[in-house]
């Protein structure tokens, strides 16, 4: 009897489904013996249940492979870090659209700024509640933490925020950014900030954001992003690759437009790096290097049709491979 | 993609001629490195002996590239599970250190189980892991996760499903 891989006959499939909400049930901590005797008149009563059963044992025994104490950490962290990156890997999207985009000037960091990061500098602190901060290159964060707040000021750059897990008690945590507020209902998130908005991206539970402009606000769950201004905020999105990734220095982009990914580099390499605008809106995937910009720019050369044109070491522009000159950003 | 079946060694010797280069380069542009590249380039050509799947005739390099990208799946996948769980050891007081071995195998295990449970959504997968992994009662479970009873065994019903269809298939296949 040959069956194709991806074939399962609908009995099979039934049976299937019965034995996951049989070890479902005996799974509970608080199963007794009805629930065994029942399970085992529905064990016993067909060869096809007993086969299905076997692939729960099968389950069990792999399960039992895992290395004790560290594999529930390890298994949930693998889980945050998302996956659509892989999936978005290596393919790339059509040149198109309008945005000029600009580089902008070093940011002017606030020197009153707690905490502050330089070019291709990252910096992980804990805080005093336990909650973890980590500053992107080229940030600053004030940080006030007094028995009756938990606030960061966001002045320049980009910060992931973990938050340690809250008593009622505690006062709520914000991120105050110059175009609104961020609470954190949840753990783990971005908020990053430029001349004109903010974007926030949430990786577990929740956050609420407050435009500074208004009193509405908008609660944005994990998996998604937004970006918002003083006077209001953008749809939320699916976030598409690993926003935190920069982390761990890395860049995952996933159909990211080509003036993010310029703006990301920016943070890492020392001088001007832009692109021309008609390239501004490309999209492009691709895991790259934060800490190497040479290597992450020489990636990018081999991968989409662009071309790097460098007039010092210090200036560079990327422009599409099929106009010469070097005229552009 | 489609494939047919055919234990034809000769046919995997013509494909390594003609394409090997071209793959290899291939992965070598996307990924910025050559070792790795390599490496890649080289395994997809031995799970192409291995699984006896071949690609029809015509787009052998499309065929090529979708079982790379596979590859290229499992390499950071594994090397995320590889790190994390030396990050999750070494947040622990050490007791008698594993052998080098014993670590290979605790790894494969967890990326194992890692890829399994990829499809399913966070909420589902943190139960799973809690009950199975953990080894949790449900109504610490709920109580940690703040849902009812019922969704935690609801949620570990259709984790188990997923896991054992995709059991049956890869053992079928």
């Amino acid at each position: 009897m040959s069956r194709l891989a991806h074939e399962l006959s609908a009995d099979d499939a039934a049976a299937l489904r019965q034995a996951a909400v049989w070890y479902a049930r005996l799974c509970s901590g608080s199963a007794g013996d009805d629930d065994r005797r029942e399970w085992a008149l529905w064990h016993a009563a067909s060869e096809r249940h007993r086969r299905a059963w076997q692939q729960v044992d099968g389950l069990r025994d792999q399960l039992q492979a895992l290395p004790g104490g560290v594999s529930g950490q390890t298994l949930r962290a693998a889980a945050r870090r998302r996956r659509v990156v892989l999936r978005g890997l290596l393919l790339m999207g059509g040149a198109g659209g309008a945005a000029w985009w600009v580089q902008r000037q070093v940011p002017w960091l606030d020197v009153t700024a707690d905490l502050r990061t330089a070019t291709a500098e990252r910096l992980r602190r804990t805080l005093p509640d336990g909650s973890t901060l980590v500053l992107n290159a080229r940030s600053a964060v004030d940080v006030v933490f007094t028995p009756r707040r938990r606030l960061l000021r966001l002045r320049a750059g980009e910060i992931l925020v973990e938050t340690a897990a809250a008593a009622a008690s505690m006062p709520k945590w914000v991120v105050e950014t110059p175009f609104g507020t961020v609470t954190a209902l949840g753990t783990r998130f971005t908020v990053g900030i430029d001349g004109d908005g903010a974007r926030v991206q949430v990786l577990d539970k929740a956050v609420r954001v407050a435009p500074a402009g208004g009193d509405r606000t908008q609660v944005l769950s994990a998996g998604e992003g937004l970006r918002f201004t003083r006077d209001g905020w953008d749809a939320p999105a699916r976030i598409a690759g690993e926003p935190a990734a920069w982390v761990d220095g890395r860049l995952v982009a996933v159909d990211m437009p080509l003036a993010e990914w310029v703006a990301a580099f920016g943070r890492y390499r020392h001088g001007h790096i832009g692109c021309s605008p008609e390239l501004a809106d490309m999209k492009v995937s691709g895991v790259f290097p934060l800490d190497d910009a040479e290597r992450a720019l020489a990636v990018l050369g081999h991968a989409f049709p662009i071309r790097v044109v460098r007039r010092t070491r210090y200036w560079v522009s990327i422009q599409p491979r099929w106009r010469n000159g070097s005229a552009g950003a | 993609m489609t494939a047919v079946k055919a234990p034809v060694q000769h046919t995997v010797e013509t494909l390594y001629c003609d394409h090997h280069a071209w793959l290899r380069e291939w992965l070598r542009k996307r990924l910025g490195h050559a070792g790795d590249a390599a490496d890649l380039a080289q395994d997809t050509f031995v799970r192409l002996l291995r699984t006896c799947r071949l690609p029809e005739r015509r787009d052998p390099r499309d065929f090529l590239v979708h079982v790379a990208k596979g590859l290229v799946v499992d390499l950071f996948r594994r090397r995320s599970i590889e790190r994390l769980y030396l990050e999750a050891l070494a947040s622990r007081p050490a007791d008698a250190a594993p052998s080098a071995e014993q670590q290979a195998l605790w790894i494969e295990a967890l990326v194992r189980v890692d890829a399994m449970l990829d499809g399913l959504g966070p909420k589902v997968k943190q139960v799973f892991i809690l009950s199975q992994v953990d080894g949790l009662p449900y109504a610490e479970i709920a109580r940690q996760q703040g849902i009812s009873l019922r969704s935690v065994n609801n949620y570990m019903a259709r984790a188990v499903e997923h896991c054992v269809l995709l059991r049956m298939r890869q053992h079928d296949g």
